[in-house]
């Protein structure tokens, strides 16, 4: 047993490890009455990461820029369009080895920054200015957000919208204001005010609208509270409450509906209800309609469209399932990853899902086959913060940063069919 | 384009982020200690000029961040096999946390976060000896309370 202090020199390193990944209050607590482990907490909607849509994979201690071939970048040098040509690569194949350097950029520290996708673009939000980033290391410096404190300190949530970025607050003394930026126009306007200031479960574009799913306050983890944003005039639209409240999962979208996934704990982190996810479904005709639930059993489920409709579902777990087109559902292989305490995503990207974790998966559509994929480290992905991982629409890519410069780097994946 | 008058925040704000979260985490608990973490750095970004030129402003941020914590509950924190720590005493934080606060701020920041004395004086706004006073108290009472010995 080391000794006391240095016990306690651990302990501090492990809580800065939670805090560097934005997981410090998904860790399972004790209460100062307890000497003993406490009950086990799934990750719960805590949403104060500044990353949305991403994962934050492999340390960069001890590591070495691999020799590749480096573009500078010195952009602009083309029109900043978020959904720009695939980015295919004719020798494409998943491999452990797939990650490339495609050009260094001048951002100092991302994991300060606000980090997300939009379209085949990245969208990074700092106090100083606003980064569009893409996929060939190309970038736009845009102006700075209007109000510093957008971009700063935590408790900012970025959400991917069509070509814009949706950014809202989501602390406890934060407020309900929302600003986009447009990532085509490179500017930045304020929306209405939110009707809620709480807690964001996720966000889906429909019919030119963003439906973002949320609590009533951060007091109130039950999530039910659903509001439309139209991003032409700004303005926000309360739509019907979910039937029932939950407060993990996931929020997709098809062409004419909006798709729910999760589960509802309660304070003691017991599953209320059922263990397997809900579904929702809401339709601007038909609104809300309930539609049993995804065969995986376990927590923190997302959701995601696959471009022919059905749905694909993993957990924090890592069971997954598809939908078919009755509406029935197919167990799949478990998600190839390390298991850990993390918000799973899944976005598609060229001809299959991005499955993000504690790790990266590729999700063929064709043969319905997941493969793991090893981070830009190499490693199977230890938690880390240096190196944030994003699926774009037609391009897996990663920022990895130094501490005074990023790389971009880029996975070779399958182009589409 | 680009924001003026912000040089360098940004490099700050991510070095001192996690290091500020830990260092109220001893006080704030898990709970709250990001909330407080994001005060202080929404606090030197309005005063930017000022902080940049401190020679310490962790320590004048975490005094920022603790009184502008808004406390909802007592503080908790993770047992140690939760975070990876199987070596860990379980009983040391459970033990940690029953120290009277100045004790246990003291103990967190000096052995926890590994801040010299004279940081955690000013995070403390107490002198460098009154912290040596309280370190030695609180090691002394968790030794107690944990039945170890000798002095490490």
């Amino acid at each position: 047993m080391p000794s006391l202090t240095e016990q306690l020199r651990r302990y501090g390193d492990a809580i800065e490890q939670l805090a560097l990944s934005d997981s410090l209050r998904d860790a399972p607590a004790l209460t100062d009455d307890q000497n003993q482990r406490g009950p086990r907490r799934w990750p719960i909607l805590a949403a104060t990461t500044a990353i949305a849509a991403a994962v934050v994979v492999g340390a960069l201690i001890n590591h070495q820029r691999p020799n590749s071939d480096t573009r500078a970048s010195t952009g602009p040098n083309r029109e900043p369009t978020p959904s720009s040509a695939p980015a295919s690569d004719p020798n494409a194949s998943v491999k452990p080895s797939g990650w490339a350097h495609i050009a260094d950029l001048p951002i100092a520290a991302p994991s300060g920054n606000l980090i997300t996708p939009v379209g085949n673009a990245i969208v990074v939000i700092g106090i100083s200015a606003t980064w569009v980033i893409h996929d060939d290391g190309s970038f736009v410096t845009a102006e700075a957000p209007p109000e510093a404190a957008l971009a700063c300190c935590g408790d900012n949530r970025a959400l991917s919208a069509g070509n814009n970025v949706l950014l809202v607050n989501t602390s406890t003394t934060g407020t309900t204001e929302a600003w986009l930026f447009d990532a085509v126009k490179l500017s930045w306007r304020r929306g209405d005010d939110r009707p809620t200031s709480g807690l964001v479960l996720g966000s889906a574009l429909l019919d030119g609208r963003v439906v973002l799913v949320t609590s009533a306050s951060r007091a109130a983890p039950a999530i039910s509270d659903v509001a439309a944003l139209d991003l032409t005039s700004g303005s926000w639209t309360e739509l019907p409450p979910l039937p029932r409240p939950i407060n993990v999962g996931g929020v997709t979208s098809t062409a004419a509906a909006v798709i729910v996934a999760g589960t509802y704990q309660g304070p003691n982190n017991e599953i209320i209800g059922k263990s397997e996810p809900v579904v929702f479904e809401y339709t601007t005709s038909g609104g809300w309609r309930e539609h049993g639930t995804i065969p995986i059993s376990g927590q923190a489920a997302t959701i995601t469209a696959l471009p022919d409709g059905r749905l694909l579902a993993f957990n924090y777990d890592l069971q997954a399932a598809v939908s078919n087109t009755d509406g029935s559902w197919d167990r799949l292989d478990s998600v190839p990853m390390r298991r850990g305490e993390c918000y799973p995503s899944a976005t598609p990207v060229a001809a299959g899902i991005v499955g993000l974790c504690q790790g990266i998966a590729w999700f063929d559509i064709a043969t319905q086959r997941w493969q793991g994929i090893k981070s830009p480290t190499g490693t199977d992905s230890p938690p880390g913060t240096e190196s944030v991982v994003l699926a774009l629409t037609h391009s897996l890519v990663a920022l990895r940063s130094d501490g005074s410069t990023t790389e971009l780097l880029r996975f070779a994946l399958p182009p589409a069919r | 384009m680009p924001r003026s008058g912000t040089e360098g925040f940004e490099q700050f704000a991510a070095d001192m982020r996690p290091r500020m979260v830990r260092a109220l985490v001893g006080s704030c608990g898990i709970d709250d200690a990001p909330d407080a973490a994001s005060e202080a750095l929404l606090y030197a970004l309005a005063n930017w000029d000022a902080i940049r030129s401190m020679e310490n402003p962790g320590g004048y941020l975490f005094r920022v961040g603790q009184s502008r914590s808004r406390r909802r509950r007592e503080p908790r924190l993770p047992a140690p096999i939760d975070v990876g720590l199987p070596d860990v005493e379980p009983a040391l934080i459970p033990a940690l946390m029953a120290l009277p606060t100045t004790q246990r701020t003291a103990v967190w920041l000096v052995h926890a976060c590994d801040w010299p004395y004279r940081e955690v004086a000013e995070a403390m706004n107490i002198s460098e000896s009154m912290v040596g006073n309280h370190v030695s108290r609180g090691l002394d009472a968790l030794r107690r309370k944990l039945g170890v010995e000798s002095h490490a």
